[in-house]
């Protein structure tokens, strides 16, 4: 038993074994014995009964007939209309039956054409055996036939020829083979027959010789097919009967007729005994077999010739040049005609005079003015590249008297190594840059002098007679101050191009009054108020992408220096000659970084703002939440949305957004870096509480200052210990919505009973208190759950228990009745637990409660309800 | 200054403690294989560590054998920095991809990926308990994640900076950051406060020191900076380095007794605390970057990076141990 249990054990299971047969399911199992068998018909009823219980039933009722009757074909005939339609025995037969006499079958059936073995030539392409992998015909070809056969076929038919002969007289058995002989002679100088074909003949050919045999010469046969002659259009570009490594080289049965074996073919298709043999090594080496060495066949391209006709012969002796054609290739003649020369033409000359423009032509009569780009000269021909220089406000443009003079000798002479070049470059842009640089100068001193005359000269301003002296000096300044900007909405009138300039820079500057000094005299002031607006909103127009393009990049500090002063800066360094200049040190405007730059760290490189930390950030720090009142995380990531990149970015985003503290697009940069990182959150601060204020949150927030200190901790723990995300709703919640009538029932009833009391309470207040501020009514909307019915007058109940407290009551109103609204939810709970314990009292409870409404256990609510308002009352009472 | 004060007695304190001197002995050196190694970070306890590689992928090591545990790969360009969780169970890596991934350690699958930073996320760090990862972008913002949660964005997004944020550190209550602006932003959750100190100069990395009172704050100017984090005050500047160009880590060690900081010229320098003064150089030979430091939680061992290595330095030989 061991050894045998052992076995059993070092046995391997594969698969899962079949659960184990129960003898109660072998026996269930059995075949249904044919007297339990039952045929039932399509609706389910039984149709063959035993003799006791109905016995047979098939048909109509047992009949043949149907429910219509039977009728046999009609036939009516008179001596006026007499029938002279013969009568079939098809008239008198059901349609199955026409089979089984002899009758053809009715029924829809393709005809020959279309059926089996019905071979057509029309598309019968020519197929090259050879093509494919395998040898042979291809498989599909034999399979797949065309539809309909030509017209030829049909004839050849007709007269008597049929699938797989030959065309022509009928010959002896002789004749036949003499024709044979003579054809496989000629057919040496065709195309080879692809292999399978040959095959096929020869297989006819020992076929026939079997016929043969017993034949006299007296019988005639349909000649030999001669296969079609097939031309195979040629589709590559290879030389004539180039056929590159195709694969039925590797198949080849017969050896190659040129000299050398190629390789040994891999698959060879033998001829044994009329059956195809595959031998070889292609479908890989046996496991008794050890030639493994050339699995799969290797060719050197050394066996291969490159070129055609053999071994190339030597190369001819250099006597060969000496021949009179030495310069015509091998192979090729001199041509005897002359390449045809084509005639050129010249082009036209140009006459010395010529102007590159087109001008109409006027007649003398009709005088039109000259156009203003005529007149002062715009045209691309009239500016020399100083003009176009001064245009573009290009630095490193030469002076003129440089650029007019020609070319000084000397340069021409001797040309400038690349460092002389950058050198004179260099020199020239210093040149330029204190040019500017003294020009600068001077109008800021003119400035100066300005706002000093300004000052004096304020009040004088409104009559003053000198108003060109002004405009003078007013253009002045804006000439000074003048930047080109890519913005120019006004291009096509330059005079408006400037003033709109102008506008921008007197708006910067807060000195808007005087622009209209800059109007020209003869606009109305409608126009001038007009061109005012117009300008204000372009300028609002295109103001925003600066602006917020400003707020979204740090400046590099000053741009201006650091991009003159880094560029002279580093082509100095070029320079063996130059003295070294003083490091330019960056003005840092920013106090903070100043004092940070002097180490002195502290108060004056700190920064402290109000920051507001997502809920749930504070959930996961566990920290109780600074701003517990603020508006809840999904404000925030509104908040953050609407800024200027929320989570999802967006171009629009930018576009959209209006600029904050909107820094004028005229500004340098650097003006308003100081002031960014702290703007953007106070900023914040300030939103937040506007939209809280909309929401009429704003006083719940003020409120805490009011109320003892124990109100926002408690809140605090109530929140954090509440605000679980994606937690699941209380069951009450569910309840409240889905329950049954009773419940709501109570709480009408409770409703009811409370609204009474609110009146009662109203009478007595309206004694003693003046009436309840509106804010407090609104408090109840706070997320303690659902409304609580009349809460107002709770409070004011709970203010006539504590007599003493009335005064205050308003403030304290709020706190008495979230507490209780915390304790009436639990009291909720406690009763819904009771309910489902006592469910039997609860239906006589119900009947009850329709016969007198207000009773009983609705009452008991009411009663803790008091008393739990009252313990609260006191406890705040103690507290304060 | 008050506060500075008994700092310094503290730290004195310490030091008397621990007087022995910190001379780096190179334990061990790593090739990770994995391109460049971006950051290498000691878990909690010092048993394992993590590179951030170049070639798209973060490693797990135990450095002390030299073995590779485990390769998380998924990221879509390279890796920037990563941090284990606190019970080591997961694993939160960012990178140039602007993803951030919380990788299941034992798994190695990537549990979620944060997208929604707009450019190459520089830093991460987990909170106290691992459930929010807090990241720094060069999109100049700072955002947090939820890890509990299945939450695809960010629940916070700080956009105070006005630059690259070039690391974070978290407290139990802070977030600290550093950014190419020249600030360092403290978000104080508990006081609902942003504290911003001005360093004129771009920040690199952040560091708290371990009584939270400091920070230390390594600037592009070659220069360590030790700030009282209730006044703002210089506490002491630690210079002898180089870093002017890359993002180079500083940390304190473990007994918060000295300031370590990679260099451009291929060394980790360490100075000590109190007085400032450079106590030794870890020479990595061969190597002209040392970008990145890790100290070890409980010993006076330093994990540092350069070029495609990592390397392990203990105060002691190995065979005295």
């Amino acid at each position: 038993m061991d050894s045998r249990k052992k076995e059993a054990e070092s046995y391997v299971n594969y698969g899962t074994p079949l659960e184990p047969l129960e003898e109660d399911d072998i026996a269930g199992k059995k075949p249904i014995r044919i007297e339990d068998q039952e045929v039932r018909d399509e609706n389910g009823r039984r149709r063959f009964h035993g003799a006791f219980t109905g016995g047979f039933s098939a048909g109509y009722y047992n009949t043949v007939d149907t429910k219509e009757g039977w009728r046999p074909a009609e036939f009516k005939s008179s001596r006026s209309d007499r029938q002279k339609k013969e009568q079939k025995p098809q008239d008198f037969m059901d349609e199955e039956d026409l089979g089984a006499f002899g009758i053809a079958p009715q029924v829809l059936r393709a005809k020959e054409d279309f059926g089996e073995g019905h071979v057509s030539r029309k598309r019968l392409r020519p197929v090259f055996a050879t093509a494919g992998a395998i040898p042979g015909l291809p498989a599909l070809h034999n399979l797949l036939h065309p539809v309909k056969e030509t017209i030829g076929i049909k004839l050849l038919r007709s007269m008597g020829w049929k699938p797989n002969q030959g065309v022509g007289e009928r010959l002896t058995k002789k004749e036949k083979k003499e024709r044979r002989k003579k054809y496989e002679e000629t057919r040496k100088y065709g195309c080879d027959l692809p292999s399978g074909l040959q095959q096929r003949e020869i297989r006819q050919q020992t076929s026939d010789g079997e016929e043969t045999g017993d034949e006299s010469d007296d019988q005639l046969y349909a000649p030999d097919d001669v296969p079609a002659f097939v031309v195979k259009p040629k589709s590559n570009l290879f030389g004539l009967g180039y056929t590159g490594l195709m694969p039925h080289h590797v198949t080849a049965s017969t050896a190659p007729k040129s000299g050398f074996v190629l390789f040994e073919p891999t698959l060879k298709l033998t001829d044994r005994k009329k059956k195809l043999q595959i031998a070889g090594q292609a479908f890989g080496v046996g496991a008794f077999e050890n030639e493994d060495e050339d699995i799969y066949s290797r060719d050197d391209m050394s066996q291969y010739d490159f070129e055609l006709g053999g071994a190339k012969p030597k190369k001819k002796n250099s006597n060969m040049l000496a021949l009179p054609c030495s310069d015509v290739l091998d192979g090729f003649v001199r041509g005897k005609q002359n390449e045809p020369v084509f005639k050129r033409y010249p082009p036209p000359v140009i006459p010395k005079d010529f102007v590159p423009i087109h001008r109409s032509l006027h007649s003398r009569f009709d005088v039109k003015p000259m156009t203003q780009a005529e007149l002062s000269g715009l045209g691309r021909h009239d500016l020399n590249a100083n003009q176009r220089a001064a245009i573009l406000n290009e630095v490193l443009s030469m002076p003129p008297e440089t650029a007019q003079a020609p070319a000084p000798p000397e340069t021409v002479s001797t040309p400038l190594t690349p460092a002389e070049v950058v050198a004179q470059a260099l020199i020239q842009i210093k040149k330029n840059i204190a040019a500017q640089q003294e020009k600068s100068g001077q109008i800021v001193q003119d400035e100066e002098q300005k706002v000093k005359l300004e000052k004096t000269t304020a009040v004088s301003l409104v009559i003053d007679p000198d108003r060109e002296a002004k405009v003078a000096k007013l253009k002045s300044f804006v000439e000074s101050s003048r930047t080109i900007s890519s913005f120019q909405p006004f291009a096509r009138d330059l005079d408006k191009q400037y003033r709109f300039e102008a506008f921008c820079i007197l708006s910067k500057s807060n000195r808007l009054a005087e622009f209209h000094l800059l109007q020209p005299g003869n606009m109305t002031a409608w126009e001038r108020e007009r061109e005012e607006v117009e300008f204000d909103r372009s300028l609002t127009l295109y103001r925003p992408l600066t602006a917020t393009m400003q707020n979204r990049f740090t400046s590099g500090g000053h741009v201006e220096e650091n991009i003159q002063g880094g560029l002279v800066a580093q082509i100095e360094s070029f320079l063996p000659q130059e003295t070294p200049q003083p490091k330019k040190i960056p003005v840092v405007k920013d106090p903070a970084k100043q004092a940070a730059l002097r180490k002195l760290f502290g108060q004056l490189t700190r920064k402290q703002i109000q920051w507001k930390p997502d809920r749930l950030l504070c959930i996961r720090f566990n920290v109780p939440n600074p701003f517990p009142s603020a508006g809840d995380a999904q404000d925030s990531a509104k908040f953050v949305a609407k800024g200027t990149s929320g989570s999802k970015f967006s171009i629009f985003d930018v576009l959209n957004a209006v600029p904050q503290a909107g820094p004028s697009f005229m500004s340098s940069g650097y003006d308003n870096v100081p002031s960014g990182p702290v703007q953007g959150p106070e900023i914040k601060v300030q939103e937040l509480e506007w939209d809280k204020a909309e929401r009429g949150e704003l006083q719940e927030k003020a409120e805490p200052d009011l109320v003892p200190e124990v109100g926002p901790s408690e809140e605090i723990k109530e929140e954090v210990t509440e605000e679980v995300p994606y937690e699941r709703p209380p069951m009450d919640v569910f309840r409240a919505i889905f329950a049954d009538t009773d419940s709501e029932e109570e709480e009408e009833e409770e409703n009811k009973e409370e609204e009474d009391k609110k009146v009662e309470e109203a009478k007595n207040n309206r004694t003693r208190e003046q009436p309840k501020p509106p804010i407090v009514e609104e408090m109840d909307d706070d997320a303690y759950g659902p409304r609580l019915p009349a809460s107002g007058s709770i409070g004011n109940k709970v203010a006539v228990v504590n007599l003493t407290a009335i005064q205050d009551a308003s403030n304290q109103v709020e706190w008495v009745e979230r507490d209780k609204a915390k304790k009436k939810k639990e009291h909720k709970k406690d009763k819904k637990k009771k309910d489902k314990k006592k469910k039997d009292k609860k239906n006589k409870k119900r009947k009850r409660r329709h016969s007198d409404v207000g009773s009983s256990s609705s009452d008991e609510e009411v009663d803790d309800m008091k008393i739990l308002k009252k313990i609260v009352a006191l406890k705040k009472l103690q507290k304060l | 200054m008050s506060c500075l004060f008994l700092l310094l007695i503290n730290y004195l304190n310490l030091n008397s403690m621990a007087t022995k001197s910190y001379v780096g002995h190179l334990s061990k050196e790593i090739a990770c294989k994995q391109g460049a190694v971006r950051a290498v970070r000691f878990n909690v306890e010092g048993e394992y560590c993590l590179t951030c590689g170049s070639d798209k992928s973060v490693k797990l090591w135990n450095p002390y054998r030299g073995a590779l545990l485990k390769t998380y790969s998924g990221h879509g360009y390279e890796v920037l920095d990563a941090q284990s969780s606190c019970d080591s169970s997961h694993i939160v890596s960012c990178g140039m991809d602007k993803t951030i991934i919380l990788w299941d350690v034992s798994t190695g699958q990537s549990l979620r990926k944060y997208r929604g930073h707009l450019g190459t996320v520089n830093c991460v760090k987990f909170n106290e308990d691992s459930s929010v990862a807090i990241s720094g972008s060069v999109d100049t913002s700072v955002r947090c994640w939820d890890c509990r949660s299945k939450k695809p964005e960010a629940f916070q997004i700080m956009q105070e900076a006005k630059d690259s944020v070039s690391s974070v550190q978290v407290t139990d209550h802070e977030i600290l950051t550093g950014s190419l602006d020249g600030q360092i932003r403290r978000y104080d959750i508990r006081n609902g406060q942003l504290i911003a100190d001005e360093m004129a100069q771009p920040i690199t990395s952040v560091w708290f020191t371990r009584d939270g009172q400091g920070l230390l704050v390594s600037c592009l100017d070659s220069t360590l900076r030790l700030i009282d984090k209730d006044t703002g005050e210089l506490l002491q500047e630690y210079t002898g380095h180089i870093n002017t160009e890359y993002k180079i880590d500083c940390c304190l060690d473990h007994t918060d007794n000295h300031v370590i900081s990679g260099s451009e010229d291929g060394t980790v320098y360490i100075w000590s605390l109190v007085e400032g003064q450079l106590i030794a150089r870890l020479e990595h030979v061969g190597s002209k970057v040392v970008h990145s430091v890790s100290p070890h939680p409980s010993q006076a061992w330093i994990l540092t990076a350069a070029q495609n290595s990592i390397y392990l330095w203990k105060d002691a030989p190995e065979d005295e141990k």
